[in-house]
């Protein structure tokens, strides 16, 4: 196939667990340390570090897809928009009442942290905790949007 | 000469095993599909992760002794091993091949008067060592598919923060290879420092000549990040290999089993019918005798 009239994007979504999403669009929207950043199609090479939010992929038909994301990155590069996330899910998939459960463990796990009752074979960092219930916070939210 | 009540009881006893291993079998066929699946799903990441490490190696022209996790310790006080066995037996010399390597590597640097603290996944492997006597530093014990990537952070989180802060100067992973359902390849690799020659070897030519980045934030910083990120993966990936050499493993034992069941019910169907076989004759030579005497 020749060169299209209309440059393309490509966007490439896969987390460890597996590919999430993978085809053409017409802009992307990813959340990074610094903010949000739009990507249209012959957007100049780009690496970022991607941060815990939505992103958003709007497709040819004009259609948004979100997707809640967790830590990763993103790299820009041949029209081509390749993101790593440690996790990431298409909204309409995220599983609410499991988030909620997450949450309730990690807040659970936290306070056994603080009064000392963390059980001897069981180690708690409150770093991670605190992270795993921002995840769990940003797909609930991300869940609403749907 | 055991009477025919008991071979007949014996070949019940054997088919019944013969029905359990036959199931065990099939479960684990199914779940190593699974876990085969498993792996080929994580496959893109990794590669992307790869060759974005690549970039980013080339790009920075990066000097090892600038990043924690690419520089070598010169001085080797106190290693890490990291074994990852199963959970559950029956899967033959899976854990105990795994276990035997990891502890001989323990007892090659202990003979160097080298110290290692010794992480274990999967409770075969926790039993065995404390079985001989091993210190255990951290045990990881249930872990399951879906856990599997949480775990691998855990570890990799724990082995990291200790080569960092010098605690520790050199971590070994050893595991199983996944080839194929009937190859058992256990392997010793080093993952930290980070070895060079794949950080450094995948880097598609086009890829590398067209890197005139912007970067948010300084690509010093996104390639300190990727690189714990990129041991992790390696050590998530390393938990699947495992789980998937443990079902194979456990489906070629099985199978094994019931192998030898079917032989032992063919022999033992064989030593029934000659003891049926053997009282006939007797019940017709002593008929025919009785006969004889009588007619005599």
């Amino acid at each position: 196939m020749t060169e299209a009239e209309t440059p393309s994007l490509y966007l490439d979504l896969v987390a460890p667990s597996g590919r999430v999403y993978s085809g053409e669009v017409a802009m992307v929207v990813l959340p990074v340390s610094t903010g949000e950043v739009g990507i249209l199609p012959r957007h100049a090479p780009f690496v970022g570090q991607l941060s815990i939010g939505r992103l958003r992929a709007l497709t040819v038909d004009g259609d948004w897809l979100n997707f809640a994301v967790a830590e990763g990155f993103v790299k820009v590069q041949f029209g081509k928009v390749t993101v790593l996330a440690d996790a990431a899910e298409r909204a309409e998939a995220i599983d609410v009442e499991r988030a909620q459960r997450s949450i309730e463990r990690a807040l659970h796990r936290l306070e056994m942290y603080h009064t000392g009752t963390v059980p001897e074979d069981d180690h708690v960092d409150p770093f991670r905790e605190q992270l795993a219930i921002k995840r769990a916070r940003n797909r609930i939210k991300v869940a609403g949007t749907v | 000469m055991p009477s025919l009540r008991d071979i007949r009881r014996r070949i019940v006893s054997v088919q019944n095993t013969r029905k359990i291993t036959k199931a065990m079998e099939m479960v684990a066929a199914a779940r190593l599909r699974r876990a085969q699946l498993r792996i080929e799903s994580t496959r893109p990441y990794a590669l992307d992760m790869l060759e974005f490490i690549g970039q980013l190696v080339r790009y920075l022209q990066v000097d090892p002794n600038e990043y924690p996790l690419l520089r070598k310790h010169e001085e080797i006080k106190r290693v890490a091993v990291i074994a990852l066995t199963a959970d559950r037996g029956m899967c033959g010399a899976f854990n105990s091949n795994i276990m035997r390597r990891a502890l001989e590597r323990v007892d090659s640097y202990a003979a160097q008067g080298i110290e290692s603290d010794l992480v274990i996944l999967g409770r075969k492997g926790f039993s065995t060592a404390r079985f001989q006597g091993y210190r255990v530093d951290k045990a990881y014990l249930d872990v399951t598919e879906q856990t599997a990537f949480l775990d691998a952070q855990a570890i990799t989180e724990g082995v990291i923060r200790r080569y960092t802060n010098d605690i520790i100067d050199r971590v070994h992973l050893v595991y199983n290879r996944f080839k194929s359902p009937m190859e058992q390849y256990v392997t010793d690799q080093i993952l930290l420092p980070i070895q060079e020659e794949l950080t450094s070897l995948y880097c598609p030519l086009d890829a590398c000549e067209h890197m005139d980045f912007l970067f948010d934030p300084s690509p010093e910083a996104i390639l300190a990040d990727l690189l714990p990120s990129y041991v992790e993966i390696a050590v998530y990936r390393a938990i699947l290999e495992g789980m998937a050499s443990e079902h194979g493993a456990r489906m070629t034992a099985m199978r094994a089993a019931s192998d030898a069941a079917s032989e032992m019910i063919d022999d033992l169907t064989l030593a029934m019918n000659r003891v049926r076989q053997a009282s006939i004759t007797r019940e017709i030579l002593e008929v025919v005798a009785g006969a004889d005497a009588l007619s005599g």
